[in-house]
Formats: C-alpha cells, sequence, structure tokens
C-alpha cells in the first residue's frame, strides 16, 4: 500500500559512441547512509522531529487528505501538504529546494494513473520524481527521500496509508544533512 | 569567412544547410558552454546536419556549473546543500522530463553553418571565428566546449 | 513590503479545541510583513466577513492569510471577500489548520501546535510572495454550433435559443429527427415517437434563433473556446427551396436506391424525403458523383440515367437522355468502343452492363417519334459548320437548340461524313445515320452538300456574306499510303478510298487476294468489305502483335469468324510485282518504345522477310487533312497534321474561326468527335454572345464508386449477349451483323445497373417539377461561423449483426434487428404499421427476440458494454406485437433482464402479463428452413434444459455504438474517445457533459447508451453549460490559468510540446515567445513545471509562491 508508485531504472552506462562523446565514468554510489554505518542510522533515528513536505494535487490527494481530516484520522504531524492544481505542476526545483530548505522527505500524490484531471499530469509527476531521485542518488541522498503516490479522491485509507508509509520511511533515515 | 571544404560539401548535400545559411558564416567552429544550457533542445532542431544531438541521459555535474539566478542553478543550489559528495556520472532521464538532458555535439558533422547559434536563447553556443583551441578563445576565458559533456 | 492579515478561525472549537490560537496569534505577530492577527470564532459567516472587512481598511491591508478549514471548503468565500474589497486575485493564503493539522493531530496537541506554527508560516511567506492579478474576462461570442439534429441537438437547440443565444444546428443527413424519427413507439408509456419529436422539429424549423443548415458536415475548428471559428462543408441539395414538398420528383425518378431511413427494410427513390414532416421539407437529391460510365464517356452521357429509364419501359424519356449530349444514339449505340463497359462497376461482380446495346435499343424504339423542340430563344447571328460529319453535325443540332440559324457545308453529296463514308454498312446500316442526320436537319439546320471548302467558297467568303462564326469540322479525309517502293502499281489503294466507294456506290473492285495493311478499326472495315466484295483470300497484316492491336477485340473477333486471317508483327518493305500487283514482302518486327509523341515505330527483328501473295493492298495507315479545304481556311494555323485550337473556347487563331473534330484533335471515335462539336458549340455561342455563357470543357463531377461490401450483397445476374448472323450467312452479306435486343432482353440488361451514381441525372424530376425547384447545378460549398461553444450530439448507430453470423443476419430475410422492426411497427412506415415478414408479407405468428446482440460481449465481435435500452426496445416492441396481433406469440431470450428507470419495472410487469415469454438463456446457430421460417436451438440458463423450436420472425436487439457521424467529428475537433466509440466527458460525474476540450460539450448516445428522457436531459444540461459560460464569462480566473512573461520566455516550445490542452503555441512577436490561450488552459501547470527558462507560470500557483510555502 505504501510503496511508492516511482520506478527505479539503474543506469548502467550511458548508450552513447565512444566517437562521439568522452564517456564519464559512472559511479552508482552505495547510499546506506553515505558513509555513515547502517547501526548509527538506526542509533540516529531519534535525533529529533523529522519534517515531510507533500504536494497533494487540489482534485484527488488533497479531497482524499480532507476526508482523513474530516473522518479525525489521526496522521503523523511531521508530514505538512501544499495544495497545487496538478502534480503536474510540481516541478524538481520545488522538491529539491524543500529538501534543502529542512525537509526531510518530500512527496507528491494525485489521481490515479490515467484519470489525471489533466489527462497527463501525473505521468509528467511521475517522470519528474523519478527525475529527481536520480539526482539524489548522483549526489548520494537516499532517493526514496523523494516519492510520489496515486490515489482517488475517495481513497482516504490509501492517502492515510502512503502518509503513515513515507513518515517510517524517513524515520528510518537520519535528518538530512545540510551544508 | 571563406568556406571549409568540409562544409561545402555538406552545404551541397543537404537541402535544408543552403537555406537561410549565409556563406559568411559557413565555416565557423562552434564553441559551446555547457554551463549556460538549458536543454531546451532549439539547437537540435535548428541543426541541418544533425551534428547537435539530444539524448536521454542527463550528467548533474552540468547542474552545477550553472550560473546562479537560472533555473538550474538554482536547482543546482539546492542540490548542493544537501549532497554528501560530488556528483557521479549520467544517469538515464525519464521520458517526459524534457529539458534535463544533455545536449551532444558531433564536430565530424557540424558544417559550421551557424544555425545553433543562431537558434540558442541563452548564449551557449558561440560561433568562434577561428579554430577551438586558439589563443583569442583562451583568451575571453571560455573553455570550448569541444565534443562531450 | 506587502502587508498581510492573518486571520485565525476557532471553528466552534474545532480548531481552537487542539491548538493554542492565543499563542499561534501571538507567534504570528512577529512574522515578516504581517500587521495584524486576529482570532474569530466562526470566520467563514457574517460576522468573520465583516471583521476582514474592518482590519483590511483600518490596516490597510493587501494580503489576506486565512488560518482555518481546508481550502477547498471556504476558499472561495474567503476570495469573495478580497475581490469585494478590491484587493485583486492572488491575494489570500490559506493556512490548513483544521483538517491539516486539528483534526488529524488531536492526541499530540504539543506536536499540532509546532506544525502549526510553521502551516502559519509557510502561509504567511507564500501571501508575501503572491502577485495580485487582475480579473480578466475573454470575449465570447453569444452563439453555439450543435453537431447533429437528433433529439439531443433539437433538445439542446431549442433551450440554447430560449435563452436568446443564435444556434448552429448542423445535421450530415437531409432532415433533422435522427434516430427517434424512425421510432414507432417510445417506452414505458408506449406513446408514439413522432407526437413528441414532431414539435421540436417544427420549433427547430421555424425559430428564428435557430439556423438550420442540413447536408453539412464540420470539416474544422479552430480557435479558442468563446471565439470558435468552425469551418462547415455544405453537400448539395439539388432541389432549391422552391419546393413545394409535392413529392411529383419521387414518382417519375427511375432510381430505387435503399432507404436508408428506413434502415434498409425498403427501397426509396434518388429523390427522396426521409418521413413526411421532415426539417427542412424539401426533397433532395442522392447524388454520389457520376457512376463510371458517365466519367468515362467522353460526352458525359448520363448513361445510367437511360439505363434507369429503360429499365421501366420507358423509352422515349430514355431516348431523351440518350441524345441529349449526343445527336446519334442510335449510330453509338451500334459502333462506340464503349469504354464505358470497361468501367462499369457491374464487371467488379460478374459482367459490365451492356450499355451500348442498351442505348441501341432506346435510340432504335424511340428515335423516330421524338419531337423536335423549337428553340426557346432565337438569334440573328448566323453560322456556317464546314463539314457534316459527326463533330459539325453535333454542333450544328446544338446551336440550332441554343437559337442560331445554322447552315452546314458537305464537301461529298451526302452528310454523315465518316459515319457514313467510313463505316461500313453491315455495321451500320445507311438509314439508321440518315435517319439521325435528318433528325439534326429537323432543328432547321440548312444542308448545303457537294460543296467543297477552297473550291467552292472560302472561309472569307463565309464571313463575307454575313456568317458570324464558322466552324471547321474538316476530318481527315486523305488516307495515307506508305512511301514504298511499287505503291504506284496498281492494285494499291487507300482503306478509305475503298470505304468511301463502297458507301457511294461507285465502281470498286477488289482481286483475289487482298492484303490490308494496319492494325486500327480502318483495317478491320476494310477486310470486310473486301471479303464482302468478294476476295477469296483477306489478310490483315499489322506492325502490332495480337495483344497490342489498336482495333476493338469485337470486331476482330467477328472478321476472324468470317474468314479474315490475321499476321501480325509484320512491317511491310516493298510492293512487288510487274506491271500488275503480285505480293507484298514484310518484315518480322517488333515494337520500339515509345518516342515523345507516344508512336511506337516498328523496328525489324531477326527472320527472314516475309511475301505475301496479293493483287490488292489496301493501306489503313492513317488518315490526313484535306488540301485543298485548308486552301480555303486562311489564317488557320495548322501543326502536326491537326488545326490548331485555343484549348478554351475551341477558337483557331483567327477570330470566329473554330475547329473541331478528327480536323483538330486526330484519330477520335465518334463519341469523341461529338463531344468536340458539343464543346465547339458552346464556345462560338460563348463568342458570339460575348461572355462564357456555358462550360466549354464539362464541370465534372467526382465519380462514385460502389465499395466491394456493398457489391458482395448484391445477386449475380449473367449479361445479355445479343444475336448475330453466323459467319457463314454474313460474309456475303451487307446485311447488320449484329441484330440488336429485343425489348425483354432490352429490359432484363437494364435492370442489371446498379445505379452507382445515385442519382442518374435522367433530369426526370426536373421536367415533372412544377416548382421548377431541382437544381443540378449545385456544388457543394464551404463556410466558416464563429461560435462561443459547441454542443456534440451525433447520437449512436446500431451494431453491425452481420458481425454476428451465425445469427444470420443480412443472410436470412427474416431475421431483422429491433430498429427496423420500429420501421415495421410505425404508422408512417413501409407497411403502414402492419407486422409482415419480410419473406412473404404473411403476419408472423411466432416471434423471437434476442437480447444482447453484440452488447455484453466480450469477444472481438462485439462490446463489452450494456447498451442500456434494449430490454425496454424489446419489451416495448413485444407489447405493440401482443396489442395488434393478439394471435402472435413473442419470446424474448434474454441474457440479464436490465431495466432500471422510472416506470420501467412497472412496464416489464404489465407487458410480461400479456403473454410475452421472457426465457433467460443463452443462444447458438439459428438455421433457416425452406419456408424461410428459422429454427432457434437455445439452452435456458435457468433450468440448463435445451430447446428448439421453429420461428416465423427473428428481431435481433443490437446493441448501440457510437455513430460515424460521432468518430468524424471527434476526430476533426480533437475529442476523445471511449470503448465503442462514444465520446469522453471531462468527469463522469462532476461534469457529465463537458467534453476534454474547453467549451465543448457533450449529449445524448454520442456519449454513451441511453434513452430518450436522459438524452433529453442531458441535452438541457449540455444548453445549461453553454448558457452558463457565454453570459457569464469562462470560469478561468488569472489564478486558475497559465501565463507566459515574454520578456523571460526564451521561445523553446517545450510547453507547446506538453500542454494537454494545447492551448500554448509560440508567436513571433520580434521575439519568439510562448503564448497562452487563457481560455483553453485549464491551469495544470504541466507547462510551468518544464519550463526552462521560469518564464511560465501558473497564476495562484507560481514557483515563488510554492516555494515560499515549501521552504518555510
Amino acid at each position: 500500500m505504501n510503496v511508492p508508485v516511482v520506478a527505479e531504472a539503474e543506469p548502467t552506462a550511458p548508450a552513447v559512441a565512444a566517437t562521439e562523446v568522452r564517456v564519464a565514468q559512472v559511479r552508482v554510489p552505495e547510499i546506506s547512509a553515505a558513509g555513515v554505518p547502517v547501526s548509527e542510522v538506526i542509533a540516529d533515528a531519534a535525533d529529533g522531529e523529522r519534517s515531510i513536505v507533500a504536494f497533494l494535487c487540489r482534485e484527488c490527494a488533497y479531497s482524499a487528505a480532507d476526508a482523513a481530516g474530516n473522518a479525525r484520522t489521526s496522521l503523523p504531524p511531521t508530514i505538512r501538504t501544499i495544495m497545487v492544481p496538478c502534480t503536474g505542476r510540481v516541478s524538481p526545483l520545488h522538491l529539491l529546494a524543500a529538501l534543502a530548505e529542512g525537509a526531510d522527505g518530500v512527496y507528491v500524490a494525485g489521481c490515479l494513473e490515467g484519470q489525471c484531471h489533466h489527462r497527463v499530469g501525473n505521468f509528467h509527476a511521475l517522470d519528474r520524481v523519478a527525475f529527481v531521485r536520480r539526482l539524489l542518488r548522483s549526489v548520494g541522498v537516499e532517493p526514496e527521500r523523494a516519492a510520489m503516490f496515486t490515489m482517488s479522491a475517495a481513497d482516504t485509507p490509501r492517502f492515510v496509508a502512503t502518509a503513515r508509509g513515507m513518515d517510517a520511511t524517513i524515520s528510518q533515515l537520519p535528518r538530512l544533512p545540510r551544508s | 569567412m571563406p568556406l571549409s571544404a568540409r562544409g561545402r560539401q555538406i552545404a551541397g548535400d543537404l537541402r535544408g544547410a543552403t537555406s537561410g545559411v549565409s556563406a559568411g558564416v559557413l565555416g565557423c567552429d562552434v564553441v559551446r558552454h555547457d554551463e549556460l544550457c538549458v536543454g531546451c533542445g532549439r539547437c537540435v532542431s535548428a541543426c541541418p546536419t544533425g551534428a547537435m544531438r539530444q539524448d536521454d541521459w542527463f550528467d548533474p555535474a552540468q547542474l552545477f556549473s550553472a550560473p546562479a539566478g537560472t533555473g538550474r542553478g538554482a536547482l543546482a543550489a539546492a542540490l548542493r546543500r544537501i549532497a554528501r559528495h560530488e556528483p557521479s556520472g549520467p544517469f538515464r532521464v525519464p521520458d517526459r522530463v524534457r529539458t534535463f538532458r544533455r545536449i551532444l555535439f558531433s564536430a565530424d558533422l557540424c558544417a559550421g553553418c551557424g544555425a545553433c547559434v543562431r537558434a540558442c536563447p541563452t548564449g551557449a553556443v558561440e560561433a568562434s571565428p577561428v579554430p577551438v583551441g586558439d589563443l583569442e578563445v583562451a583568451a575571453r576565458g571560455l573553455a570550448p566546449a569541444g565534443v562531450g559533456t | 513590503m506587502t502587508r498581510c492579515g492573518v486571520f485565525l478561525c476557532e471553528c466552534g472549537g474545532n480548531i481552537s479545541g487542539v491548538l493554542d490560537l492565543p499563542a499561534l496569534a501571538a507567534g504570528g505577530r512577529s512574522l515578516d510583513g504581517v500587521v495584524n492577527v486576529t482570532v474569530s470564532q466562526f470566520l467563514c459567516g457574517a460576522e468573520g466577513r465583516r471583521l476582514i472587512e474592518g482590519v483590511v481598511a483600518d490596516r490597510g491591508l493587501d494580503r489576506i492569510v486565512i488560518g482555518s478549514c481546508s481550502r477547498r471548503f471556504q476558499g472561495p468565500t474567503f476570495e469573495r471577500i478580497a475581490r469585494d474589497l478590491e484587493l485583486g486575485e492572488n491575494t489570500v493564503a490559506f493556512a490548513n489548520l483544521r483538517e491539516g493539522c486539528a483534526f488529524i493531530h488531536r492526541h499530540e496537541p504539543e506536536k499540532a501546535q509546532r506544525k502549526a506554527e510553521t502551516v502559519l508560516a509557510a502561509a504567511v511567506a507564500r501571501a508575501g510572495r503572491q502577485r495580485p492579478l487582475q480579473p480578466s474576462r475573454t470575449f465570447l461570442n453569444r452563439s453555439a454550433l450543435v453537431v447533429g439534429g437528433g433529439i439531443a441537438g433539437l433538445s439542446a437547440a431549442e433551450e440554447l435559443a430560449g435563452a436568446g443565444i443564435t444556434v448552429h444546428l448542423v445535421e450530415r443527413g437531409q432532415s433533422l429527427g435522427g434516430y427517434m424519427a424512425r421510432l414507432s413507439k417510445t417506452f414505458p408509456t408506449e406513446d408514439c415517437a413522432m407526437c413528441s419529436l414532431g414539435p421540436r422539429l417544427a420549433n427547430a424549423a421555424t425559430d428564428s434563433r435557430i439556423n438550420v443548415h442540413t447536408l453539412t458536415e464540420v470539416t474544422g475548428l479552430s480557435g479558442p473556446p468563446g471565439e470558435f471559428r468552425v469551418r462547415l462543408r455544405h453537400s448539395p441539395r439539388f432541389v432549391s427551396d422552391q419546393c413545394v414538398g409535392c413529392g411529383t420528383c419521387t414518382a417519375v425518378c427511375p432510381v430505387e436506391l435503399e432507404s436508408e431511413f428506413d434502415l434498409g427494410v425498403t427501397r426509396r427513390k434518388a429523390i427522396s424525403r426521409p418521413f413526411a414532416n421532415a426539417v427542412p421539407s424539401t426533397f433532395a437529391i442522392d447524388n454520389r458523383g457520376w457512376a463510371p460510365c458517365t466519367s468515362t464517356c467522353p460526352a458525359h452521357t448520363a448513361a445510367q440515367g437511360y439505363i434507369a429509364l429503360a429499365a421501366q419501359g420507358r423509352w422515349a424519356e430514355a431516348y431523351r437522355v440518350a441524345s441529349a449530349p449526343n445527336p446519334f444514339p442510335s449510330v453509338c449505340g451500334r459502333i462506340c468502343p464503349h469504354e464505358c463497359e470497361e468501367q462499369c462497376t457491374r464487371g467488379r461482380l460478374d459482367q459490365p452492363v451492356a450499355i451500348a446495346a442498351i442505348k441501341r435499343f432506346v435510340a432504335d424504339q424511340a428515335g423516330a417519334a421524338d419531337p423536335v423542340e423549337p428553340p426557346v430563344r432565337r438569334f440573328e447571328d448566323r453560322v456556317a459548320v464546314v463539314g457534316a460529319g459527326p463533330a459539325g453535325l453535333t454542333a450544328a443540332r446544338d446551336l440550332a437548340l441554343l437559337g442560331y440559324p445554322v447552315t452546314v457545308f458537305e464537301a461529298q453529296g451526302v452528310a454523315g461524313g465518316m459515319l457514313r463514308l467510313g463505316v461500313p454498312e453491315y455495321r451500320l446500316p445507311r438509314d439508321v445515320v440518315a435517319s439521325e442526320v435528318e433528325r439534326v436537319l429537323a432543328h432547321g439546320v440548312e444542308l448545303r452538300a457537294g460543296e467543297r471548302c477552297g473550291h467552292d467558297y472560302t472561309v472569307d467568303s463565309l464571313l463575307a456574306s454575313g456568317y458570324r462564326a464558322v466552324l471547321l469540322a474538316l476530318g481527315l479525309p486523305q488516307a495515307r499510303l506508305l512511301p514504298l517502293e511499287g505503291r504506284e502499281l496498281p492494285g494499291v489503294i487507300g482503306g478509305l478510298d475503298l470505304l468511301r466507294s463502297r458507301a457511294l456506290g461507285d465502281p470498286i473492285a477488289v482481286g483475289r487476294c487482298v492484303v490490308v495493311v494496319g492494325g486500327g478499326d480502318v483495317a478491320v472495315d476494310a477486310a470486310r468489305t473486301a471479303l464482302r466484295l468478294g476476295a477469296e483470300r483477306v489478310t490483315i497484316a499489322c506492325i502490332e502483335d495480337r495483344a497490342t492491336l489498336p482495333a476493338q477485340p469485337g470486331e476482330l473477333a467477328e472478321a476472324i469468324a468470317e474468314g479474315v486471317e490475321l499476321a501480325p508483327s509484320l512491317m511491310p518493305v516493298a510492293l512487288l510485282g510487274d506491271g500488275a500487283l503480285s505480293s507484298i514482302r514484310f518484315q518480322p518486327c517488333t515494337l520500339a518504345e515509345p518516342d515523345a509523341r507516344g508512336w511506337r515505330p516498328p523496328e525489324p527483328s531477326a527472320g527472314e522477310p516475309v511475301e505475301v501473295e496479293a493483287d490488292t493492298v489496301v493501306f489503313c495507315v492513317g488518315q490526313a487533312l484535306g488540301e485543298d479545304a485548308l486552301a480555303g481556311a486562311a489564317g488557320v494555323a495548322v501543326a502536326g497534321g491537326r488545326i490548331v485550337v485555343d484549348r478554351e473556347t475551341m477558337m483557331t487563331g483567327r477570330r470566329g474561326v473554330f475547329a473541331a473534330g478528327d480536323a483538330a484533335g486526330g484519330g477520335l471515335i465518334a463519341i469523341e468527335a461529338i463531344a468536340a462539336g458539343a464543346r465547339a458549340a458552346r464556345g462560338i455561342h460563348n463568342h458570339l454572345r460575348g461572355e462564357a455563357l456555358l462550360d466549354v470543357w464539362p464541370v465534372e463531377r467526382e465519380r462514385a464508386e460502389v465499395s466491394d461490401l456493398e457489391l458482395s450483397r448484391r445477386r449475380s445476374r449473367p449479361r445479355q449477349e445479343m444475336r448475330v448472323i453466323p459467319p457463314e450467312e454474313r460474309r456475303t452479306s451487307w446485311q447488320e451483323v449484329r441484330l440488336g435486343f429485343t425489348e425483354e432482353e432490352a429490359l432484363a440488361e437494364a435492370r442489371r445497373c446498379l445505379s452507382c451514381g445515385g442519382c442518374s441525372e435522367c433530369r426526370s424530376c426536373e421536367q415533372a417539377c412544377p416548382a421548377g425547384a431541382i437544381d443540378l447545378t449545385q456544388k457543394p460549398w464551404e463556410e466558416e461561423l464563429t461560435v462561443g461553444a459547441l454542443i456534440v450530439a451525433t447520437g449512436h448507430q446500431e451494431f453491425d449483426a452481420r458481425r454476428k453470423p451465425p445469427l444470420g443476419y443480412g443472410r436470412y430475410a427474416n431475421v431483422l434487428t429491433q430498429s427496423q422492426l420500429a420501421r415495421l411497427l410505425s404508422a408512417s412506415g413501409p407497411t403502414g404499421g402492419e407486422l409482415r415478414r419480410p419473406s412473404d408479407g404473411q403476419v408472423p405468428k411466432r416471434v423471437f427476440m434476442l437480447q444482447c446482440v453484440g452488447s455484453r460481449d466480450s469477444t472481438s465481435r462485439g462490446n463489452e458494454h450494456c447498451s442500456a435500452i434494449c430490454c425496454l426496445f424489446a419489451t416495448l416492441h413485444a407489447s405493440l406485437i401482443r396489442e395488434s396481433y393478439p394471435g402472435t406469440q413473442v419470446t424474448i431470450a434474454y441474457t440479464d433482464l436490465r431495466m432500471p428507470g422510472k416506470g420501467h419495472e412497472e412496464y416489464l410487469k404489465l407487458v410480461a402479463e400479456r403473454g410475452v415469454r421472457y426465457v433467460r438463456s443463452r443462444v447458438g446457430e439459428l438455421a433457416e428452413e425452406q419456408d424461410k421460417s428459422l429454427r432457434v436451438r437455445w439452452e435456458d440458463t435457468v433450468t440448463g434444459g435445451k430447446h428448439e423450436e421453429l420461428f416465423d420472425l427473428v428481431v435481433l436487439s443490437a446493441g448501440l455504438e457510437a455513430s460515424a457521424g460521432t468518430t468524424q467529428i471527434a476526430r476533426v475537433i480533437g475529442l476523445q474517445q471511449g470503448a465503442a466509440g462514444f465520446l469522453k466527458e471531462y468527469h463522469p460525474k462532476l461534469r457529465p457533459v463537458d467534453s476534454q476540450r474547453a467549451g465543448i460539450f457533450i449529449a445524448g448516445t454520442a456519449q454513451g447508451p441511453k434513452g430518450i428522457p436522459e438524452t433529453i436531459a442531458q441535452a438541457k444540461a449540455a444548453a445549461a453549460r453553454v448558457t452558463s459560460m457565454l453570459h457569464g464569462g469562462m470560469a478561468a480566473t488569472p489564478v486558475e490559468v497559465a501565463f507566459s512573461d515574454p520578456d523571460v520566455c526564451i521561445g523553446c516550445g517545450v510547453c507547446v510540446s506538453v500542454c494537454p490542452q494545447g492551448a500554448v503555441r509560440l508567436v513571433d512577436g520580434g521575439r519568439v515567445h510562448a503564448l497562452v490561450d487563457q481560455a483553453s488552459c485549464r491551469g495544470c501547470g504541466i507547462c510551468a513545471a518544464e519550463c526552462p527558462s521560469g518564464a511560465m507560470t501558473v497564476g495562484g500557483f507560481s514557483d515563488a509562491a510554492l516555494l515560499a510555502e515549501a521552504t518555510v
């Protein structure tokens, strides 16, 4: 239920003829926690309140969130929601800026595949989140700090489950260090 | 500027190469400033010979060279704050992400017509009247992009 | 710096019960840009409004932050307050303190408080970055286009017109009414369909705000909502609005076609009106273009027209049609090479219709009795025609009909030209030519035979003596001889000379052994003439091989049957003989590649020369202009052996002098010469009257093609073969070889015509119409309209039950669909409402109705959806049958009975009580019995029992799918289609009549299967959507649409490629930049997220605002 729908396509090597470009050596970093031993990651899990910024589309995910609220469902206080007209509005900059300015995780939630009120906005968002995850990975940041979920406006349980799942995921990670 | 032999040949072979191309510009060398590139692909559409290509890979290192105040610069600034190490090499870009894609330049296909230079909205492609590596270019402090990223 | 006021709502304890609002307010006061923080018990009420108004005024606020429930609930309330206070759009920010905080963190008040602080700070930060926007409203054209004239379109149009909106109601058919017009009664009330549809039709016809465009299709759409530019293509109706609707035309129309309105249960005429109260009431002609025969004929004779009349034995009328473009139908019926038959569609099925033979019968039968009408007008200008061949005489007749006095000069003693002198009488009897020449002269044409141009008169003398125009139809009277050694020997003659001498009765003798050199029709004629003149051995020698020989195959075959020998691929090299011809020497040859003019010269091939014994050699190798005649035509240019004429006017280089026929065209067949003569007549008329009054070259219609599918439904019927005199009898006789059709044969052959063109252009209706309303010159025309909005109501079509072969639809006469049954049960239908089965017209005693044909069917041959109306449709018809024919049993075999809706279940009970048998079953195959009854096997899916029963009539409840028109319009205007082609709505529940495109709405069965009440409800809903859009302006405010800053935009076009609405385009205003069509944009922001330059943004969701909110 709380598995992000973004699939990770791992890059292996760029498929570009050597005559055309100098191929930089691709290094896929082992990113348990950027050099921090796994035991420390778990120990650090209690180092303070995490913060998650969620971008919710006005048509489906935000409706589901409102329904969850009206039902007085308890949700992790780590998560702060921001309304967007469509998940297609969310750009990589929005996600990275949130992470850079204090969030430990970000996610985008929108309509189910094929049911976007703007037809393809959620597909754009899916690809952009995948892009951000690859960017994060390339600089040694855990890609699971960015995620994308889809749900119908009526599917309050899914909204709750994804929110809790994201919170659990981010709780497993250390606070995101910033320079 | 005289037409290079290669430029003449390609300009003759390709119908698109001769239209809108002034002989005075043909034969110039292309200098690319990847840090200014926003990946819009206009140079690719403009290039009559296929020397400019955009593929579905992106090198995050290119982001970090983008100047502040631009979209890419802002993205780089955010990424730099949380980066744990220098960016690793290129990765494949999902289909619908249109502009974060590298532009590839094949010098051997270039007719030197300068169409890319006129098309580039950010000044990331420049025409150099003298071969790459010449003192004049060096003097301006612009490392020629040459080939590859 | 902005001046921001924060208003926190307690929500009656909902928020304040969890959050410490005074503390939150205190923290809020220290935020950047905040000048005031207020807490209210209920911010959304009137008191809250007064509070906000007061603070805004007192403190001079320019931004408002609301800390209350979700923006989705009360957002619009506060936005309206800001608008009323003239703060501008986009000046309110929201902190979701209820659903986003208090409600979900009730058990963690401390954490909730900390989160609330962040949420509030984010909202304040966002407010500081929100740019006030001016409300804008696009220009909206207060008119709407409704596509589809069925009950949905009619209802929508009526509603729109009532709201004062100008409506253009477009229908591709000839009448409004759609599917509903075909129905007899409607469920569940069993009231007659026309009774409720009729007033709608009458209303559409009379309401001045509704512009009805029938026979019209939408071919293009551009422009933004509010100002759509719609391109319409109007097909000609061929009947003007002078039509009084009397129906005289249908009585005389000879063409019967399948009736689309009656769904093929009956036939209709090519000129028709689908039903009595059709709107418009004007009849229409179904002209699908020219039949292939008409297209092919050089004179574009309406062959389908005279054949259609002939098929009804209307010989005199058929003659009128056949002779209209051609004064020589009797001649052409005999000697025309009839390329029309090569192109006849029937040839794709079995054999082509014997068009020429029918024409011959028609002309022979009715030609003599046809009255010669005097011209309507008379002109003074005299015209001289030089040459009384087919071209000259046709021109003479046409000019006489136009009202000119015409004199025809003929060098020979008799008129007719090549028809009289070049075609032997066993093919074309002299009296046939003579009588058609007589008919031309009967139009008042003066013939001066025996007067030769260049001898007795010249063109100069004609013009000087008062003729205002001269037509040179001189023909090519000179036979060419090959420049061979020995051609001066006696016994060497030209083919034309041989034929002419025979025709004039001049003495002529041929030897015992005749060799005819040449491969054309003249060669065959010469050979057969030589045979009849007593030659013992006649050989045709030609340079072509058997396959490429230019002579008509039929003529050649007859010649060979008579004993003529054929020696192909031989070129003559010498004529041998000592004082008298004794033989001719040939070299075997092949033909070279065509030269520039298409001529393939012979090339000697390997092989010994051949010598053939000959005491007469006849050269049939071409003809030339008569030199003496040319001498009398000073100032007329000749090139390549032909008179040069201007293609547009048929005039020679000399003003007032025209040329036609062989002299101008060269090597024409009779009908080509006739067509040329007719063109010359028009050219002369235009010249004399000083303007282009008539088209010299015909304005062609598109060639009508019958599809293979349609053709496959026609039965094969063999062509009538014409009787001929046996070869042994005819080879010595000058009797006509081909005997012509009998009346029975002609009728049978004419009935084989497939009526490819629909209307045959026989013009019977034109003659019969008392109002003079028929206008076959109408042409398609296009028009562009500007409308504010569109409603697409293009309806459905019945599932084609042929896609289910085991059910036998289309093969078994007594298998119908429910819609066809509706026609049979309709009082205005083909049987006057009586139920008669198609095979024998008997009232069926046992009727079987099969449900779910093509519906609820997951095989590739059917549709998955339930068609929604079929259970009721079948129940209705079963009820009607039981009522009118109590003795008839009706069985309905259903999968499930599905008929929710008001009064439907009650109706089902009622009908079941009337004795209709419902069986839940699965039906296998249908088999047709000897008496055309149908044996049905089914399995009862309740009991599992197997049944087999005989029925007189089987009715298939074929489901609904989107009509062809729906698919077409979806493609033209860019609407999405779902399963079975139905149009997709914007949102199935919330916006059920909005399409995916702004400003375009959908209604009726184009959207999905539904009954009439739902259709009307949807149509009126769509009309309401259009009305609210056109009255109130577009719903989109600047907050909800994207905008590109032209100063920042780099013109890369990424936004154009990603916009799902097609709302962005690049414009070149000095610098290329993106421009968003505000009316089409739906504010998703995909473009803004993708924009590499940051120029693109969405009013209320700018990067600055979103980043401010996300990074607190």
